[in-house]
């Protein structure tokens, strides 16, 4: 039998995997200018119908592909199917046709696989660099904590589950122990950077082949988006 | 930077951490402070910083000359627990972003390259090892420019190699006219390089080390490895693993069995996979892990390098049960039944993650860095139990970089990375 603990794990390593997994690369050194817009379009192309989500779709795909990261989309796929499932059971009755749940299942997974690829192509040192830039200097070194904390508590917390279904106790102890440890990790990681906190001077650049990829999708996304407004071809 | 203190007393509720503690480091010169586990060493230099009383509450009395707010800002600190030393998300980001220096890239790959850590630029920092960590913090307090240079258990997860280029480190700190403290368990390492070296022992300085780590010579030749072995408990194969979003594989053909009443030591250097080879080992008893067979016989329980995340009871006597009692008091922690597992130091959770994992009744117990971070005594006590239990019936996996754990050991598993 699947344990609860099984499931626990597998479910915080899919999103891990989504997001956090895999090294720096250049395609993450793009700029927020053209993310931002894109995932706007994006989500806008997914709420139109079965047209913008298959744009959406590949163009998420291309990104990926040309990346070298089609193991994060796999795993977002994963993730937003979750959710999609959810819509699709949940919505049948009301719609009573297997069509438009499919559909609306459809809009969950390419507005959630987006998200998680914007989140996943975001460079946390940009955010950064951004925020020292713009005189924000005690606030900028968050964005890019954020970036390590967060794993780093994911991944602990995959430890104490393990150890804990291992010893044969209970998962709640070990969630119970995940929070005592990440209550003290803020003040661990606040003793790491006491003394060098003003030494912060966020570096960032910005990699113009992956400038180059993302402003053409976002380009060709708008063309979608304003083509099926515009009914110049079927939603 | 000349660092002077007198008459200090740090208080942390009612216990008196450090009583009427005097030390002058002068200007370009290293000083080791070492001593039992929970004696105020990491105290000390949270009080010269001023993280005692302004991040972690306490009371602090007595002269630290140049004030603390003073010395935050021209000292650079390596924090005892590695995790928590790196902040950013990749290795380029934490030296380009904190170092005055403000180097380029491949200037960032050749400073990574001198420490053994080349093609690391680009990595994520939370999937770094423990001995990577503490590389890349030594690295930058290299860097730093600063006046001083506070370095608690600087080489506790770094292998031979690195420790020594972490002495090497420290001397060229010094002869470039930094004040070095070092806070460590490892007198003989750092003894030939310091200008003073001290115990710190009931809250006051010693200069005494030398009988300190003589004492340690002589409970370390009592250890002995576990005599008499029986069958086969455990299987271990692993044909080729990489971790997620990886390209390359972390751990490759790596094959050995443990038998009942064994201690089979992983040994490698720090970043090879050892931690990565004993968390696969636990999780194949749980779930099927793609490039990794077990075939375990028994209970198998899994002590992580942080203890912390071992625990799952909020107090010492529930989480040992009264049957750890005994053991507890093996392992040198008396009086702290009662305590909360939150008020434990670092090497007090270890001790009782150990008890706690010893008195379960497991036939399998795999255990990451179980000595690192406790002196001397603490650390014979825990391998001795170890040893006992391997004797009552018990295999143990340990992944250490240890000496002394070597001694205890039956095999030797070396892992290249």
């Amino acid at each position: 039998m699947v344990s609860a603990g099984t499931i626990f794990r597998w479910i915080s390593e899919v999103i891990f995997r989504s997001i956090f997994a895999g090294d720096d690369t250049p395609f993450k050194h793009s700029t927020l200018l053209i993310n931002t817009p894109l995932i706007v379009t994006q989500i806008l192309l997914a709420s139109r119908g079965p047209t913008g989500v298959a744009v959406t779709m590949v163009s998420l795909m291309v990104i990926h592909l040309m990346a070298g990261t089609s193991e994060a989309l796999a795993y977002a796929l994963i993730m937003t199917s979750l959710p999609a499932v959810w819509y699709f059971l949940t919505t049948l009755p009301f719609t009573v046709s297997l069509l438009i749940s499919t559909v609306i299942a459809l809009r969950v997974v390419a507005v959630g696989s987006a998200l998680l690829t914007f989140i996943y192509f975001l460079n946390p040192l940009e955010l950064s660099a951004l925020a020292h830039k713009l005189g924000f200097k005690k606030v900028s070194l968050y964005p890019a904590m954020t970036w390590k904390v967060t794993p780093h508590v994911m991944r602990d917390m995959k430890s104490a589950m393990l150890s804990a279904e291992l010893k044969g106790e209970k998962l709640w102890k070990a969630l119970a122990v995940t929070i005592l440890a990440v209550d003290e990790y803020s003040s661990m990681y606040e003793e790491g950077t006491y003394a060098r906190i003003r030494d912060f001077k966020p570096r960032y650049w910005y990699d113009g082949k992956a400038i180059l990829v993302f402003a053409l999708i976002l380009a060709v996304d708008i063309i979608a988006l304003l083509l099926l407004y515009l009914r110049m071809i079927p939603a | 930077m000349r660092v002077k203190i007198r008459d200090l007393n740090v208080f942390f509720d009612d216990i008196h951490i450090l009583s009427n503690l005097n030390l002058t480091v002068g200007e370009g010169e290293a000083v080791l402070i070492t001593g039992p586990s929970g004696s105020g060493k990491t105290t000390l230099l949270r009080a010269i910083l001023g993280i005692v009383p302004n991040v972690i509450p306490g009371i602090v009395r007595g002269l630290i000359k140049p004030e603390p707010c003073i010395v935050r800002g021209k000292a650079y600190y390596v924090p005892q627990e590695p995790w928590f030393s790196v902040v950013t998300p990749y290795v380029w980001s934490e030296i380009m972003s904190f170092t005055p220096s403000q180097p380029k890239l491949r200037d960032v790959e050749d400073m990574l390259s001198v420490w053994g850590m080349g093609g690391y630029a680009f990595r994520t920092t939370y999937t770094l090892s423990a001995g990577e960590l503490q590389r890349l913090a030594l690295m930058i307090a290299r860097l730093s420019r600063k006046e001083v240079v506070l370095l608690d258990e600087p080489a506790s997860h770094l292998d031979s190699r690195n420790a020594e280029k972490a002495v090497r480190m420290v001397n060229a700190l010094r002869d470039s006219g930094v004040t070095v403290i070092i806070v460590d368990h490892d007198v003989k390492a750092w003894i030939g390089l310091v200008d003073e070296a001290y115990v710190l022992r009931n809250g006051t300085l010693d200069e005494d080390v030398t009988s300190y780590y003589n004492e340690f010579d002589r409970l370390a030749s009592e250890l002995r490895r576990p005599e008499t072995q029986g069958d086969t408990v455990l299987e271990v194969r692993v044909t080729k693993y990489k971790p997620p979003g990886s390209r390359r594989a972390v751990l490759e053909n790596v094959e050995f069995t443990v038998r009942r009443g064994e201690v089979v030591l992983v040994k490698g250097p720090s970043g090879s996979g050892k931690t990565t080879l004993l968390r696969l080992l636990a999780t194949s008893v749980k779930e099927p892990v793609p490039g990794v067979k077990t075939n375990v016989t028994g209970k198998l329980i899994y002590v992580p390098d942080n203890p912390l995340l071992y625990f799952t009871e909020p107090t010492v006597a529930k989480e040992v049960g009264e049957d750890g009692f005994r053991k507890l008091r093996e392992l040198n922690v008396t009086g702290r039944e009662s305590t909360p597992i939150a008020r434990l130091s670092t090497g007090e959770r270890r001790r009782v993650a150990v008890a706690s994992a010893l008195v379960r009744g497991a036939s399998i117990i795999v255990m990451d860095e179980p000595t690192v971070g406790l002196d001397m005594v603490s650390k014979v006590r825990v391998l001795k139990a170890i040893v006992k239990a391997a004797e009552d019936g018990a295999a143990f996996v340990i992944a250490s970089h240890d000496p002394l754990v070597e001694r205890v050991a039956n095999k030797v598993v070396l892992i290249h990375g």
